[in-house]
């Protein structure tokens, strides 16, 4: 009385190819995906929001420390990536509306731009070290700032901003790399006809973490940049 | 219906009518198996391994400790023994133990789905954890870490090698070690929550989900939000030691208790990842022995979600003494005594559940009745350690180590033999020895009591813990304590051989031998591959004995009440 | 969230396919313009010295820019409330771990000067073993 034997449940409905065995439609998998990457996505906020902590405390210990190292960063160059990552975040958004209706290749145009812009955010951030690691202004026993003249001189204990600051920014920089890597192979599985108008689950999976890292990024340029 | 079924995801066909333990057979189909019941068993025999490991250092810690001064190590030697002890006890066994092995076996087929939401996120889980544990081998190798399981600063930060006192750098592969097992935990968690939320069959709503399902649920909540914080903290620390980033180094103007900030927000969370999912395996065994629904079903089932969301407010409690402000000792202290409520809830409850019905006192109950007095113990003294003034004098002794010892081994290992023995012949499909079961667990009843309850006394007059050597006053009592692990050593392998004979000579098992109404006894013992052999479609709850017909509750089960019952036409009694 | 019900029905139904909302691309250049300008805004209230209130106003346009891309970008805004609850809640416990960390961090000393305070009582000199920047 309990378990009624459902003889005919896959008859009358065709089984899409890319409908996995454990499902019983395309919804469910669709929406069992997209639930993963939310759960994963609190995870990662719980992530960078533990960084976040240190810096909270480490600021409220040393306000002037942290005002005086903030602005040995360009705030130009920051600026420009958060928009760098913007324009990306649009781009994977407009892939994801491109491939609900099924559009091959304006999926896949706006896939590569994605990936494009996040290869500019990743030069340029590679050019911001670089200036660091000229300078000194490394973190911890490593900080040893060789400032231009008429710099005021940072205080002793900068190291630890710096460490913070390559620390989330280099963290973030990962995911950036990884979003790049994932990306791409969803825009390699486009160009095969993986996607279609009923199934373009790991297109929206993909956006949906890349829109994470740059929700991440809004937060860091602020935080780091603008003291 | 065509008999073989060929799946997408499976890359050949599967019978389904054949066990999981049949269908495809030969060392990489387990290794690249998707099937949850296989990637579940594959954890079993690890945590299994580290279980055992970790049991063999506690029992060298203990017979340093059966004399004063050296008896078979030096000092250094002993601190690496409990370090390792810890570490391995804490992150490669207790925390994966009940929701990677038994949760994966168990979890889809009580929700009547054919495997978990992510299968492929399942099996690299299950990879994570094993190259995590070569990290962990690898510095166990490398001299291994003496800076106990929780790696305070500054001695863990501080490289010897720079002057002064330092611990060796087998803390860096360690601390990584955990990091990577983190990981495991964190996607075991994600695939638990999108599986209990999506992959229910029809029928199966909400208020039809075993409590032992209820407690995966909560646990995958805390190891979603709780781990990616030790993961930080980790880094932090290995930042420090390399780079002297000054966070938790005074000189550099950081602070060591801030790292105790960052270590213990996941680490108290985890003592719940712990042991709420024993509380279900123990709400589990008690209906289907007391072959009644559980009282106030709702009421356990809403205290494992509060358990995992208060968890997360309380875990100043292990800095009392550390150096906190006394405004964070006030709020940590009267949050402590609100975690309590929860469990208690539940202790009532099991208790409400077995007054008046039908108890039957077979090897899995004992494990489960022993859960419940032994956690009671358990969580009582931890309520002595949420007082402040009473923390200033238990805090570091050996009263701490009895209070931990009889949640986790009287709490979660007894939940976890209990759902052993209760889903053993479900998953091999063979029986055990009942006598040497009950032989097994009486051994390790009165040898864990042997062990731990003189570790109150010892603490509350003073022994400190991690200490090598000791006055001559706490001498008889570490004595009796040592004597007591080796009455809880045989039993953990009388147990271990009445398993290994069962896997060889156990007698079949029938579908449904506990006579339990809960949803994985209507298949077979054990399941086939896609774990029932038509979808299921649930008309009843899993503890309603009332609904439940003869058919599926006696397939296997004696009822003394109903001898009748149960045995078929020309069969053997079980 | 409901169990699956799964449709028993002729080949070809619908019932169980994909369906989410898709605005129309318009709106998310809109959104991106939105997103711009207050990177812009918060560029320029850093010029100003406003002391508390510019950490104020710098978070609070970073949470605004989130939520634009929460819940556009994202589909928050259409989609089941239950991923909106997910994120409240890990942004609920990094502020429960925030809130509780700087309570001690911050409050060291005020009730005991005697322990661990940054300042000796008697004297007014800092602590021994501490940090001068």
């Amino acid at each position: 009385m309990s378990m009624e034997a459902t003889a005919a449940e896959h008859d009358g409905y065709a089984r899409p190819k890319w409908l996995a065995h454990h499902f019983y439609t395309p919804a469910q998998q669709f929406n069992t995906a997209k639930l993963g990457m939310w759960l994963f996505i609190a995870q990662e906020i719980l992530f960078f929001g533990a960084l976040f902590v240190a810096y909270g405390v480490y600021r409220n210990w040393y306000p002037e420390m942290f005002k005086l190292a903030s602005h040995q960063l360009d705030k130009t160059l920051g600026a420009a990536n958060t928009l760098v990552l913007l324009f990306s975040s649009l781009m994977a958004a407009l892939a994801v509306s491109a491939a609900q209706k099924g559009k091959r290749m304006a999926t896949g145009t706006y896939l590569l731009v994605t990936i494009a812009c996040a290869c500019v955010f990743l030069a340029i951030k590679f050019v911001e070290y670089k200036h660091k690691v000229d300078l000194g202004l490394l973190p911890g026993t490593h900080f040893e700032p060789n400032l231009p003249h008429g710099v005021p001189s940072l205080p002793a204990n900068s190291g630890s901003f710096f460490a913070l600051y390559f620390l989330m920014t280099g963290l973030h920089a990962l995911h950036v790399l990884v979003g790049i890597g994932v990306l791409t192979w969803i825009w390699i599985r486009n160009l095969r006809g993986a996607f279609s108008k009923e199934n373009y689950t790991a297109v929206f999976v993909a956006a949906l973490y890349w829109h994470f890292v740059d929700i991440v990024w809004i937060y860091l340029f602020p935080a780091l940049y603008l003291i | 219906m065509a008999a073989i079924t060929t799946a997408p995801g499976y890359h050949e066909e599967v019978d389904p009518n054949a066990s999981y333990l049949e269908n495809k057979k030969g060392l990489l189909s387990w290794l690249f198996t998707l099937d949850h019941k296989r990637i579940g068993v594959m954890y079993l025999l690890s945590v299994i391994i580290a279980f055992t490991l970790g049991g063999l250092f506690a029992l060298l810690m203990r017979a340093e400790l059966l004399t004063r001064g050296r008896t078979l190590m030096d000092a250094d030697t002993y601190n690496k023994m409990f370090s390792l002890h810890g570490v391995i006890m804490v992150f490669l066994f207790l925390i994966p133990a009940i929701p990677a092995s038994l949760g994966n076996i168990l979890l889809p087929i009580q929700l009547g789905a054919k495997d978990v939401a992510f299968p492929r996120l399942n099996l690299l889980s299950y990879y994570i954890y094993v190259f995590g544990a070569c990290f962990g081998i690898y510095s166990m190798i490398h001299g291994g870490v003496d800076t106990g399981w929780t790696f305070y600063t500054p001695y863990s930060t501080s490289d010897p090698a720079h002057g002064g006192v330092g611990s060796s750098s087998a803390v860096i592969p360690m601390t990584l070690a955990v990091l990577v097992l983190g990981f495991s935990s964190v996607l075991t968690g994600v695939n638990f929550i999108a599986t209990i939320h999506k992959m229910r069959a029809p029928g199966l709503s909400w208020r039809r989900l075993s409590l032992f399902a209820w407690s995966l649920y909560a646990t995958a909540i805390i190891q979603i939000l709780a781990t990616p914080v030790l993961a930080i903290t980790f880094l932090l620390l290995t930042l420090e030691r390399f780079l002297g980033i000054g966070i938790f180094d005074p000189r550099l103007g950081g602070d060591p208790v801030l790292y105790q900030h960052f270590f213990w927000f996941y680490s108290h969370p985890a003592v719940y990842i712990m042991i709420v999912p024993g509380m279900g395996i123990v709400s589990d065994l008690i209906a289907t022995f007391s072959r009644r629904e559980p009282f106030g079903y709702m009421a356990i089932a809403m205290s494992s979600i509060a358990l995992a969301l208060l968890g997360f407010l309380v875990w100043g409690h292990h800095l009392f003494v550390a150096g906190m402000s006394e405004y964070a000792t006030m709020v940590f202290s009267a949050l402590t005594f609100l975690v309590a409520i929860p469990s208690g809830v539940k202790v009532f409850n099991w208790i409400a559940t077995l007054y008046k019905g039908s108890i039957s006192l077979q090897s899995p109950m004992l494990w489960a009745l022993s859960f419940i007095f032994l956690f009671t113990i358990g969580g009582l003294t931890g309520l002595f350690l949420g007082m402040l003034a009473v923390d200033v004098h238990l805090h570091d002794t050996y009263f701490v180590v009895a209070h931990f010892h009889y949640v986790m081994v009287g709490g979660t290992v007894m939940g976890f033999f209990g759902g052993l023995h209760y889903w053993w012949p479900k998953f091999t499909g063979r029986l055990y020895d009942e006598k040497w079961a009950v032989a097994g667990w009486f051994f390790v009843f009165v040898g864990f009591n042997v062990t731990f309850l003189v570790q109150f006394l010892l603490g509350s007059r003073g022994m400190p813990r991690r200490y090598y050597d000791y006055l001559p006053q706490y001498e008889s009592l570490h004595q009796i304590s040592t004597v007591g692990s080796w009455i809880l050593g045989l039993g953990f392998l009388i147990l271990a051989a009445m398993f290994v004979r069962s896997l060889f000579s156990g007698k079949p098992a029938p579908r449904n031998p506990w006579g339990s109404a809960a949803y994985e006894w209507l298949t077979p013992s054990p399941p086939p591959t896609f774990n029932f052999a038509k979808d299921p479609v649930f008309e009843r709850g899993p503890y309603d004995y009332q609904v439940a017909t003869d058919e599926e509750l006696y397939d296997g089960f004696d009822d003394p009440l109903f001898p009748e019952k149960g045995v078929a036409e020309g069969e053997a009694r079980a | 969230m409901s169990a699956v019900a799964h449709e028993k029905g002729e080949s070809g139904n619908t019932r169980g396919a994909v369906r989410a909302y898709a605005a129309p691309s318009l709106f998310y250049v809109a959104v991106f313009v939105g997103l711009a300008a207050l990177t812009a805004l918060t560029v320029l209230q850093s010029t100003f010295d406003l002391g508390k209130l510019n950490m104020l106003l710098g978070v609070g346009i970073a949470t605004l820019k989130a939520l634009l891309v929460l819940g556009f970008f994202m589909h928050l805004a259409w989609d089941n409330k239950f991923y909106a609850y997910i994120v409240v809640t890990a942004i609920f416990f990094v502020g429960v771990f925030y809130t509780y960390t700087t309570n001690d961090t911050e409050k060291r000393g005020l009730r005991d000067p005697d322990q661990s305070g940054k300042i000796l009582p008697a004297t007014g000199a800092p602590a021994p073993g501490g940090f001068s920047p």
